[in-house]
């Protein structure tokens, strides 16, 4: 029972319900999640405040009305209503079709000015009633958008796993229209066909899918070599979705795709999606699937070897990561060796590469100089923290020499070790500028990070003489567990030099 | 000799005479939902604005009357009577049926025939579709007297599936906290649950015990609600409800509960001040009270020559069916009262 995704116009209603911005950001995050980049633009708009501008008046939407229905009706519903807005949309007879926001923003933005009016009356005679009251609010200005930018950029960042100032860097050049800013979230240029619009990698060389003797799917993906290798998805960064006609559909589980559907996966940029080799199935026309699963290793290795991967990273992994799904799928515990392929970058539907290589992400631990943020109403901080490392490796002590290495955010933490944070923050705080707290870190404080940062970079003017980007703090633990605290000595050959 | 319209209007008129006690039929010398103790009444449904303790002889639908026994003891009423939904009964010179009016289990229409003429009391009643009770019968009258509660055309409810599905999404989103419904523990709270079954929800579903009582009443009927922990006194654990459904009438659940997702189920959240005011954070817009449109939709259907409207905007459903449809409409509060004498 996978609930819906939601209109825009339920979004809306969901976010002037509830009161806490801790709610909203989850509602925020769930619409994110499942909207097609094609109407994020105008639907960023919205939220943002950006008003499409009046278009029609009310009294124009008025007589609209009365050609519907009886002007006694309207004054006599006018005092029941909640406002003039409400009481239009009700009145309207309407249909029970969701709002297409991007209807909207044509029929107010770009159509001629003298049918504007029909082409909003259109809309509203086939929208349901929470649609036809956004576009009564929307197509005469009375629109406020329902929560703050702050919220709202903070959410995108947390969706599109990109830090907060680029989103803000983003947006702020994008004051025209937003359409640039969604190409860039999604990494593809703007809409033609439907892989692009979508931000979708189109893989219309998927061959065949069908069960495996371990209940796992033989989902072939064909390699430039001309060779096929097995895709399993990651499911924190790669979602399966599949094409029906012009129907995008999923995510969905790839184990029940029927064969010869074309997948769609959406790999974003950032986190790089990680889809994981386990497995060649066919490799030049010869049909592996009934040798031993260590000998279609060994020939997947081979490939890797050879370069017959382009656009591919190669790293072994060990151990395993995401162990236990992987386990879960495949029931297979000899599988101790696997490659874990790295791909990002721009993606281009036409060829056959995924794109730019990335690094593995690295798994640091550090101590925490400073947090940075507020308490929400909740009692839970939101924030990014400012990450020590020391000069060099020590058994005990001197963490009064800890560097600042870069910030983290902390969106990836569960509620408990954020709880967690928050009462050592509070216990800790040594001294306080606006919304950073400087935070007593030395061998007696308790709290050691666990942390995944994207890469490492050189930064001479830093103290350090790199910095951690896109850190997220991943998991708290108690000094006591025995967790070292790395080292700058230990980050500098990580660093991209 | 055959009637005259005119006749037969006249005829349907006589059927019932509202006063100060309510509506009262004096071809069968009996009330319908009295407001006062009677001799004889007529109930519709259980809910306590219709169904009211202390009367002479009761006739009802077996839930109905099960209702009342719970929610009066089982001397609610001098003497009662089980009538099935569709059978005829001869009271007096007239001649009785009660109809399903779709508004909750045991709901019912009363319809009443007379030297030709016919009357039918809508009772509350819904036409939209609900799992816990058959739906509206609608049979032709000449006088429909209509319980019109959403008599205002801003007053039109979404399809009920469409409100579950955002608590279900709700659920999905704050699984770290309970999802506590505020519903009528009669009626409105067993048809939530049935929605969400039908939804595919299969979870144990917590209930205050005022509607564990009432769904019991839904099992024995045949109503099938699935599985019900009805609360104890300690709501207190911080991470017992997390990810559950709590039902409670309004007021029934203290702040014990740990950070609950508030909600209300009712016709009214379809007013976002009211939905602000007293929805929660989840106001559900959920009715077992036709809507406008259901309120024109079956004037139409039942062909009255005469509707007599209460509760409501009746002035404005009246002026309305009187003009597009031509029904000789009036609130029945402007319907003269019986002469003196006539009353018994
Ligand atoms: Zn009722
Ligand atoms: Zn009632």
């Amino acid at each position: 029972m996978t609930p819906r995704s939601l209109a825009v116009e339920d979004l809306i209603h969901q976010l002037e319900m509830r009161r806490s911005t801790a709610d909203q950001r989850r509602f925020l995050a769930h619409w994110l999640k499942g909207l097609p980049s094609k109407i994020l633009a105008p639907c960023l708009g919205l939220l943002l405040g950006r008003p499409l501008g009046a278009t029609v008046t009310v009294p124009a939407l008025k007589t609209a009305l009365f050609c519907r229905v009886n002007k006694d009706l309207f004054d006599a519903s006018k005092e029941a209503g909640s406002d003039l807005s409400e009481t239009l949309a009700l009145l309207w007879p309407g249909g029970n079709e969701p709002l297409d926001l991007a209807d909207l923003v044509a029929a107010v933005r770009t159509g001629p000015k003298d049918e504007r009016l029909d082409t909003v009356a259109a809309l509203l005679d086939k929208s349901n009633a929470l649609a036809r009251d956004l576009v009564m609010r929307v197509s005469t200005g009375r629109f406020k958008s329902p929560v703050s930018p702050d919220l709202l950029r903070s959410t995108l960042a947390e969706v599109f796993s990109r830090p907060v100032a680029d989103i803000e860097q983003n947006l702020a050049n994008s004051e025209e229209t937003l359409d640039p800013f969604s190409s860039w979230l999604f990494g593809v240029p703007f809409p033609e066909t439907l892989a692009e619009q979508t931000g979708f990698l189109s893989l219309p060389t998927i061959q065949a899918c069908e069960p495996d003797a371990t209940g796992g799917a033989n989902l072939c993906i064909a390699l430039p070599s001309g060779s096929y290798a097995q895709l399993v998805s990651n499911p924190d960064s790669c979602h399966l979705y599949t094409l029906a006609g012009d129907r995008l559909e999923g995510p969905e589980n790839y184990e029940e795709l029927p064969p010869k559907t074309t997948l769609l996966i959406f790999l974003p940029k950032n986190p790089a999606a990680q889809p994981l080799l386990l497995d060649i199935l066919i490799k030049d026309g010869e049909d592996l699937r009934n040798l031993p699963r260590q000998q279609r290793l060994g020939a997947l290795e081979e490939l890797a070897a050879a370069g017959a991967l382009s656009g591919f990273a190669r790293t072994e992994v060990e151990p395993l990561p995401a162990a236990a799904s992987l386990g879960a799928t495949f029931d297979n515990p000899s599988i101790d060796r696997l490659f874990l392929l790295h791909a990002a970058g721009t993606l281009d539907p036409s060829s056959d590469t995924l794109g730019e290589v990335l690094r593995p992400p690295h798994e640091l631990y550090f101590k925490i100089l400073y947090a940075e943020g507020t308490l929400s109403r909740q009692g839970i901080f939101a924030g990014v923290v400012t990450l020590g490392a020391p000069a060099t490796t020590s058994k005990q002590g001197n963490y009064a020499e800890l560097v600042p290495v870069g910030k983290a955010s902390l969106h990836r933490l569960s509620q408990k070790d954020k709880s967690t944070l928050e009462t050592y923050i509070a216990e800790n705080t040594l001294e306080r500028f606006g919304p950073v707290r400087k935070l007593a870190a030395t061998e007696d404080t308790s709290l050691i990070a666990r942390v995944i940062c994207r890469s490492i970079d050189r930064a001479s003017r830093r103290k350090a003489g790199l910095v951690l980007k896109e850190a997220n703090v991943m998991e708290l633990f108690d000094n006591s567990a025995a967790y070292r605290v790395s080292s700058l000595d230990e980050l500098a050959p990580l660093a991209l030099w | 000799m055959p009637e005259t319209p005119a006749q037969k209007k006249t005829g349907a008129q006589t059927i019932l005479i509202p006063t100060a006690s309510g509506l009262y039929c004096p071809a069968g010398d009996f009330y319908i939902d009295p407001t006062r103790k009677v001799a004889r009444a007529i109930i519709t449904h259980g809910h306590s604005d219709h169904a009211r303790k202390g009367h002479g002889a009761v006739l009802a639908t077996r839930a109905t009357l099960a209702f009342m026994a719970l929610r009066y003891g089982k001397n609610f009423a001098g003497t009662s009577q089980i009538v099935k939904e569709g059978e005829t009964l001869t009271l007096g010179d007239a001649k009785v049926t009660l109809l399903a009016a779709g508004h909750m289990l045991g709901s019912v229409q009363v319809h009443i025939e007379h030297q030709g003429a016919t009357a039918i009391i809508s009772g509350d009643f819904k036409r939209s579709a609900d799992p816990t009770c058959p739906s509206f019968d609608v049979r032709p009258c000449d006088l429909f007297v209509a319980e019109a509660t959403f008599a205002l055309p801003i007053y039109r409810h979404p399809p009920p599936e469409g409100e579950i599905e955002k608590l279900l999404l709700s659920l999905h989103l704050f699984a770290d906290r309970p999802h506590l419904v505020h519903a009528y523990s009669i009626g409105k709270a067993q048809r939530v649950i049935a929605l969400l079954r039908q939804a595919g929800y299969d979870e144990p579903i917590h209930v205050h015990k005022a509607i564990a009582e009432a769904s019991l009443i839904y099992e024995n009927e045949g109503v099938s609600l699935g599985s019900l922990e009805t609360l104890g006194a300690d709501l207190s654990d911080p991470q017992a409800f997390d990810g559950k459904i709590i039902l409670s009438p309004p007021g029934g659940v203290a702040e014990a509960l740990h950070a609950p997702v508030t909600s209300f189920a009712s016709g009214w959240m379809r007013l976002k001040s009211a939905a602000k005011s007293r929805g929660g954070d989840l106001p559900l817009i959920l009715s077992d009270h036709a809507d406008w449109d259901e309120l024109v939709t079956t004037v139409k259907d039942v062909g009255a020559e005469t509707l007599w409207i209460t509760h409501g905007r009746e002035d404005v459903l009246a002026a309305h069916i009187k003009e597009t449809l031509g029904v000789d409409a009036k609130a029945l509060s402007a319907v003269p009262f019986a002469p003196e004498g006539l009353q018994p």
